[in-house]
């Protein structure tokens, strides 16, 4: 009998499929008519904010072709995190969902302040950190510099027992520095990636096509990029848990993920085109445990750098 | 009630064109057809990642029936299409248009452009239902007066065209405000480009009347769940595809 339950450190989840946040509404209740909620491994709530957030006006997105994704620019519109606790928690516990609480700001201060709020609430399994929303002012500052991102995670740890996942940016030259500083601090595990920077042209009226020009990459094209900083991530520090996110679809993508380091996967952009997306993929997994014989989801984490042990090729120059 | 969706692979079984540019395509579709209220859309397939919206413009025993002009990607995929092709439709989506509880309250169809796809299916179970329905059309020129004939089946249209070169010259806009100058008392239904849905609140404003107007903006996901497709109501930006497309002209802030 193949186990789908999923190690995370401290957190336990039924099966390593999780809803990326931002792609699921903000408690993921637009997916009732599609099937059961705690049927996941959790979700991860829109990004909340200690104060509401309006956010961008639109258009807000912009499709990629060909088929490569698309490009947002949401601005973390949220109803703010008292909000959500009291009128969007309930829902979940009736579903049966321990979530995961993703939480947003402008400064350090913002960030306190909101894991204030839910710090001793049991009904979160964990806080993923959005250090890397590329969409507002002064979102990605955290996840560039290693320094900034040290005192949040540090600080947001003081007050909370809630185990502490960091989100972070591919935005950045070199991802190991920021991870280091995230587990320096004493993160729980990380969530790679966010969205690539991206940016596209209305030739008709000349202009960036998204109000705030840059906008957030997302969809099959990333899939690469968010391998690649996950492979890098695990070879230097295999005991930290990933999350792995960026352009997962179909099963295959997310055996991939798995086999290159994360231990569990979050399905984002492509709930977009198929709301059963998530619920397939674990069927999916199912499936290819039995005919790979695979006991536990657990075994096949990161198992493509036992493959490469000798060094890849290097190329000739 | 609970929401009925579907994730189907529908087929097309007929497609016809209406001219430059128009087309309706046909796909067997019962899962569709019998859960769809008028106003309601669908997000189809598009050759492309994301799906793309389309209102269903009318249906026909399993047949589900799409009316569109060929602007960009998604509706050139659907365009060239063969019959038997099969294409992901999930559906239907949104809030549709009501019909009023005064069986006596005529419905005043709005239209501009490409927004008239959305109405055969609205005024032919209005008038199965006994409404008494006129119809004001506003398109660029006569080419783009599709489906007219269609709707005169069920009650009086009055065309306007851009360049005159079919009924007045002018905006849909001027024959609203002729209409609600006669009798105010009337359930607007509204469908067009952005631009033209602003214009024909700001008249329901002005003669004090609330219409249902249907808005369309750029979507990633068609349920909810990725905040693309709003609109500013009341402070607030609320989603088109979820609390719309159909919403109260008092509603949204133009």
């Amino acid at each position: 009998m193949s186990s789908l339950e999923t190690n995370l450190g401290k957190v336990k989840l039924k099966n390593p499929i999780l809803l990326a946040s931002g792609t699921c509404g903000v408690a993921a209740r637009e997916f009732e008519p599609y099937f059961k909620l705690s049927d996941l491994g959790s979700i991860v709530t829109k990004s909340l904010s200690i104060k509401p957030r309006v956010g961008n006006p639109t258009p807000r997105v912009v499709e990629v072709s060909p088929a490569c994704g698309m490009l947002n620019s949401i601005g973390l519109q949220n109803p703010g995190i008292e909000y959500f606790v009291k009128n969007e928690l309930p829902y979940l516990t009736e579903q049966k969902v321990t979530c995961v609480i993703n939480i947003v700001g402008e400064t350090l201060d913002d960030y306190l302040q909101a894991v204030d709020v839910i710090k001793n609430k049991s009904e979160f399994c964990a806080i993923e950190l959005n250090l890397s929303c590329p969409n507002v002012e002064g979102g990605l500052d955290f996840s560039q510099d290693p320094k900034k991102a040290f005192t949040m995670v540090s600080e947001v740890k003081k007050i909370t027992n809630i185990p502490v996942w960091a989100k972070l940016s591919p935005n950045i030259t070199d991802i190991t520095e920021i991870a280091k500083a995230c587990i320096d601090a004493g993160s729980d595990g990380l969530c790679l990636i966010n969205t690539v920077l991206g940016l596209a042209i209305n030739r008709w009226t000349k202009k960036p096509v998204l109000p705030r020009g840059v906008g957030g990459y997302s969809g099959p094209a990333i899939k690469p990029i968010a391998l690649r900083m996950i492979w890098e991530t695990y070879k230097k520090f295999p005991k930290t848990p990933i999350i792995g996110i960026g352009g997962i679809h179909t099963t295959d993508d997310a055996i991939e993920f798995l086999l290159c380091g994360a231990s569990a996967i979050q399905i984002g952009t492509a709930n977009f085109v198929n709301p059963k997306a998530s619920i397939e993929i674990i069927e999916g997994l199912k499936k290819y445990m039995e005919q790979m014989k695979i006991s536990s989801i657990n075994e096949i984490v990161g198992q493509a750098h036992l493959q490469s042990e000798k060094p890849l090729a290097k190329s000739a120059y | 009630m609970a929401v009925k969706r579907f994730l189907i692979k529908a087929k097309l079984i007929e497609k016809k064109e209406l001219g430059k540019d128009y087309h309706i395509s046909w796909f067997d579709a019962p899962e569709i057809v019998s859960n769809i209220s008028p106003g309601q859309f669908v997000m189809m397939e598009s050759g492309q990642y994301l799906l793309r919206p389309f209102s269903v413009y009318e249906t026909d025993g399993q047949k589900a029936g799409f009316l569109y002009k060929v602007i960009g990607w998604g509706t050139s995929f659907l365009s060239k299409l063969n019959i038997g092709d099969q294409v992901l439709i999930h559906g239907p989506l949104g809030k549709g248009f009501t019909y009023p509880e005064d069986k006596n309250k005529p419905i005043l169809i709005v239209a501009g452009g490409i927004g008239i796809a959305t109405f055969p299916i609205v005024a032919r179970i209005a008038h199965e239902k006994g409404y008494k329905i006129k119809t004001l059309f506003g398109a660029r020129s006569a080419n783009d007066l599709v489906c007219a004939e269609e709707l005169k089946k069920y009650g009086e249209l009055e065309a306007i065209t851009d360049d005159g070169s079919s009924g007045r010259k002018g905006f849909v806009t001027e024959l609203l405000k002729n209409e609600l100058t006669k009798n105010k008392n009337q359930e607007i239904m509204v469908c067009g480009p952005t631009p033209m849905l602003k214009s024909v609140i700001k008249v329901c404003n002005e003669f004090s009347v609330v219409g249902q107007v249907s808005f369309e903006e750029y979507m990633a996901c068609g349920y909810g769940v990725c905040m693309s497709c709003v609109v500013m109501s009341n402070g607030k930006y609320i989603r088109t595809c979820f609390e719309g497309p159909v919403m109260r002209s008092d509603a949204v802030s133009v």
